[in-house]
């Protein structure tokens, strides 16, 4: 049997993990966005990137090409994706650029060693057991070693490390006792009733339920694991940003930091794994993409991102034959809004399927993207293994291939549910989203022609502005009835936790949304327990069903933006995804004899 | 010359204080502010209880505080010379100013030496081969600099050099001039060649008006008919008489490559003031945009309070109350 993680943890009560996890394709995962943590996204899906017709099912694994054998040395250079950074702190920030930070420098309990396969390795620990369903045992990896800054200077890790790290995230408070909101992730650690330390290479942990995702918790991006004493001196000041307080046991030591975005990493010497590259250099973003474009065509960073199709058809075809073009989707997929179905207007059902099929999905991806993208359901193509195969999408109203019937049957569920005596309704319209692209415009006219009415305006909001009003639940009632833009980025290649989360009519999250499905909060109660990932996957697939069949269930789905990055042959990168992927940067190299690494800038 | 030039600076002191004023409440009302902004950013689906991150982290930079009593601090802040610390790197804001003003002082004079050295010398040459096939040529090359927006030209130029492999302009590390001078230039020269092709092309046409004007003035016929060489008159008797409202001009150019250079720094990924004032502006940074305006708004007055003391010492009559 393939020992892969997804499979192990089907198949054996009691299974053992170790870090040589090898395929099965269990699962695929496409690749890059915009929204990645780092900037060396390449991919190993290729999603169909036929224009705005083609959805989700991404399902191919890495291409195994006959490539040499790696080589050492070289430094990579990536422009920053996003250069703001909350904290240095990682259990207390959400930002992706701390994450890259994180993925390069320090080890998780354990790690992705690849999406595509869906492979769970060792990483700060080298193994780990589950004797039983609310038992995890680690086994910490020998001989690794903290990088060599003060106060941690050099020394090797203790299993005390991981359970201070589980301790701290599950109290969610500051050393001084102090409750702190921003860890971020307590809610999940909850799920840990006590950790102990059996002897000086094991953790035991006791789980308070059976918990099928804890493993996936300790992999997350921002569950690096730092030396107790270093968060003792540094967490009063970590909002200070400095190299020095970023101290880990992973593959590369951070030596320099602006908070401008320009970060540089060198190759530790000790890092228990194999690191290829001698470095990485993040510069900072570039501020206009003819700037960026002129940058990578003299060689001065690896990788590149054309915003438009036109940019990215003229380079295909002037650099063939010596670059390479990567294919994923965007981290953050594009939702039609979200709104409290909790109260009139927006809890009418005939309302609600009017504006969800009155969206043309396939139009939006033209318009926005140029036709890079595809339509999503409520799982997102990202997460293809666990949604609903595009052939299957496509039977369900708002994204019928037959546009005709959907504008139809829209307008009839406008009428039938009293729109036109709504008035004005108004669509917030994120201000970066609508500098992006116009959408404002772009979805009012698409409304309003689909509906055959002139109700429908756009307002330009902040997000801050926009995040308020979901909290406060304004939207769904009055006249701020919906907004449109970008999601929460996907964090996980799984997205049980995230379904159960926000559509557990229970949960907090759900509170915002109110949208009753019967039967949900039952199977949702089901997946969040069941051990078998395969199971787990057919149970979302259910999931998706019916929220499909509730218009989205407050959230409703558009798509997914599909991005495209050229990098120069010389380059040769790791497997990425639209999750974090720094820590897979060790895998990465530069081929100092292809033709295409002439001229590199030094 | 010594009062008037108190006067002319004394003036000053209430512009700055309403410079002041004006920043503060502009930056405050600016919609969305940084936290909650920055917590908006990476949880745009209202994921999380954002509401108690942002009052706990507003109470930690002050701004739960009401505005008026942030105003009374601000400015006893800034007459100690405090500007505050930026709320992205906790770094004090003039540290941040000071970080760019390297790039944009070399980018600035680089462009004003681009300006200068373009257009006085063919102001005057066109002025003195008035309808010439060289003036006409001059002349339309004035135009098409005040008609092509800078913007563009530098773009053109940027890709131009790139397409034909030219030469390696360094946008990744751009190095300062005393840093590694060749490298430097490379990068520089294209902004600096855009943007006083452009400032440039204003003060040409003056240059050439104010020429001719001069020149037909009956004591530069009296010099010419006294057999002076043509040097002499057009230096020592034209030029002078000329150059005053140019002189004018150039402060005002001085404030227009300032802004300027908010434009080639973002096209050409150079992080001086205005690239990170830009920053500053769609993090709503407030503390670093109020001190970068502060400053730059301050530094732009003293200049023209130069202009008005050198135009007073080229012309006495204006010193007279």
């Amino acid at each position: 049997m393939d020992n892969n993680y997804w499979v192990r943890r089907q198949s054996r009560r009691r299974f053992l993990g170790s870090a040589a996890g090898v395929s099965a394709a269990a699962v695929a995962f496409a690749t890059t966005g915009c929204g990645d943590d780092d900037d060396d996204d390449s991919s190993s899906g290729s999603p169909t990137a036929a224009g705005a017709t083609t959805a989700a099912s991404v399902t191919a694994g890495p291409t195994k090409a006959a490539t040499p054998a790696a080589k050492s040395g070289g430094t990579a250079r990536f422009v920053s994706s996003n250069a703001t950074y909350d904290t240095f702190d990682h259990s207390r920030s959400r930002f992706s650029p701390v994450a890259t930070i994180v993925g390069l420098t320090m080890q998780r309990v354990l790690q992705w060693d690849s999406f595509a396969n869906g492979t769970l390795g060792g990483a700060f620990a080298e193994s780990w057991e589950q004797p039983d369903a609310q038992t995890v045992k680690l086994k910490l990896r020998p001989n690794n070693f903290f990088h060599n800054k003060s106060p941690v200077n050099g020394r090797q890790t203790k299993a005390e490390d991981i359970k201070f790290h589980i301790e701290r995230n599950k109290s969610g408070k500051l050393l001084d006792g102090t409750d702190d909101p921003n860890f971020y992730r307590k809610g999940e650690y909850q799920v840990v009733e006590s950790v102990s330390v059996p002897d000086a290479s094991t953790v035991l942990v006791k789980l308070a339920k059976p918990s099928p995702l804890f493993l996936n918790l300790l992999a997350q991006s921002y569950e690096g694991i730092g030396a107790p004493e270093a968060i003792q001196q540094f967490e009063k000041s970590y909002a200070n940003f400095n190299q020095e307080m970023i101290i880990g046991s992973g593959p590369f030591v951070l030596t320099e930091f602006s908070s401008e975005g320009r970060l540089k990493f060198k190759k530790y010497d000790k890092s228990s794994r194999p690191v290829n590259l001698d470095g990485v250099q993040y510069v900072p973003l570039f501020t206009d993409t003819a700037a960026q474009q002129a940058a990578w065509e003299q060689k001065q960073i690896d990788g590149y991102g054309p915003s438009t199709i036109q940019v990215l058809e003229e380079l295909r075809s002037r650099f063939k034959g010596k670059v390479t073009e990567r294919t994923g989707f965007s981290a953050n997929p594009i939702i039609c809004g979200s709104y409290n179905g909790g109260a009139a207007p927006w809890n009418n059902e005939n309302l609600i399927g009017a504006y969800f099929r009155a969206v043309d999905r396939r139009q939006l991806v033209q318009q926005f993207h140029g036709g890079r993208g595809a339509i999503s359901g409520s799982i997102p193509p990202s997460q293809g293994a666990f949604a609903l195969t595009e052939k299957e999408l496509i039977t369900f109203p708002g994204y019928l291939q037959d546009r005709d019937k959907d504008i139809s049957d829209a307008r009839k569920m406008w009428e039938a549910g009293g729109g036109p005596a709504l008035g004005d309704v108004t669509i917030d319209v994120p201000d970066i989203f609508e500098g992006s692209y116009q959408a404002s415009a772009i979805l009012t006219a698409m409304l309003n022609k689909n509906l055959g009415t002139s109700q429908f305006k756009a307002k330009i909001e902040p997000y801050s502005t926009i995040t308020s009003k979901i909290v406060q639940k304004k939207y769904g009632s009055g006249n701020a009835n919906l907004w449109y833009g970008w999601d929460t980025e996907v964090l996980d290649p799984e997205p049980t936790a995230f379904l159960v989360s926000n559509y557990t009519s229970t949960s907090s999250l759900n509170q915002q949304f109110e949208v009753k499905v019967p039967g949900l909060d039952e199977l949702l109660g089901k997946v969040a327990v069941e051990l078998s990932p395969d199971k787990r996957k057919e149970m979302t697939k259910d999931v998706e069903r019916m929220l499909l069949k509730a218009y989205g269930a407050g959230r409703p789905y558009s798509h997914v933006q599909i991005t495209n990055t050229l990098y120069w042959n010389y380059y040769k990168p790791a497997e990425s995804a639209p999750f974090s992927t720094a820590h897979l940067l060790a895998n990465a190299w530069i081929d100092p004899d292809d033709p295409t690494y002439q001229g590199r800038a030094s | 010359m010594g009062a008037y030039a108190i006067r002319r600076a004394l003036i000053n002191i209430p512009v700055i204080w309403l410079i002041v004023t004006l920043v503060f409440f502009a930056t405050n009302v600016l919609p969305g502010d940084f936290v909650a902004r920055r917590i908006a950013q990476q949880n745009p689906a209202g994921g999380v209880d954002a509401a108690a991150q942002i009052a706990q982290i507003k109470r930690e930079l002050g701004t739960d505080k009401p505005v008026l009593e942030r105003y009374v601090r601000y400015l006893a802040d800034t007459l100690r010379g405090d500007l505050g610390e930026s709320y992205r790197t906790r770094d004090s804001a003039f540290a941040e100013f000071s970080r760019g003003v390297p790039y944009t002082l070399q980018l600035s004079l680089m462009t004003l030496a681009v300006a200068l050295l373009t257009s006085v010398p063919i102001g005057i040459i066109s002025a003195l081969r008035q309808d010439s096939p060289a003036d006409y040529g001059l002349r339309l090359l004035a135009i098409l600099g005040v008609a092509a927006p800078n913007f563009w030209v530098g773009t053109v130029l940027l890709l131009l050099v790139v397409r034909f492999d030219l030469w390696t302009i360094d946008l990744v590390n751009h190095p300062l001039v005393w840093e590694h001078p060749l490298r430097s230039v490379q990068l520089f020269i294209l902004p600096a060649l855009a943007g006083g092709f452009a400032s440039g092309a204003g003060i040409m046409r003056l240059t050439r008006s104010q020429m001719l004007e001069v020149l037909r003035q009956d004591y530069i016929r009296t010099a010419w008919s006294k057999g002076l060489r043509e040097r002499v008159v057009v230096v020592r008797h034209a030029m002078k008489n000329a150059m005053i409202p140019v002189v004018t001009v150039i402060g005002l150019t001085v404030a227009g490559v300032l802004s300027g250079n908010v434009v080639f720094e973002y096209l050409f990924n150079i992080p001086g003031v205005g690239n990170r004032v830009l920053t500053a502006i769609n993090e709503r940074d407030v503390p670093v945009v109020q001190a970068f305006v502060l400053i730059i708004a301050t530094f732009v007055l003293f200049v023209n309070l130069a202009i008005d003391l050198l135009y007073g010492w080229l012309d006495p009559r204006i010193r007279i109350p």
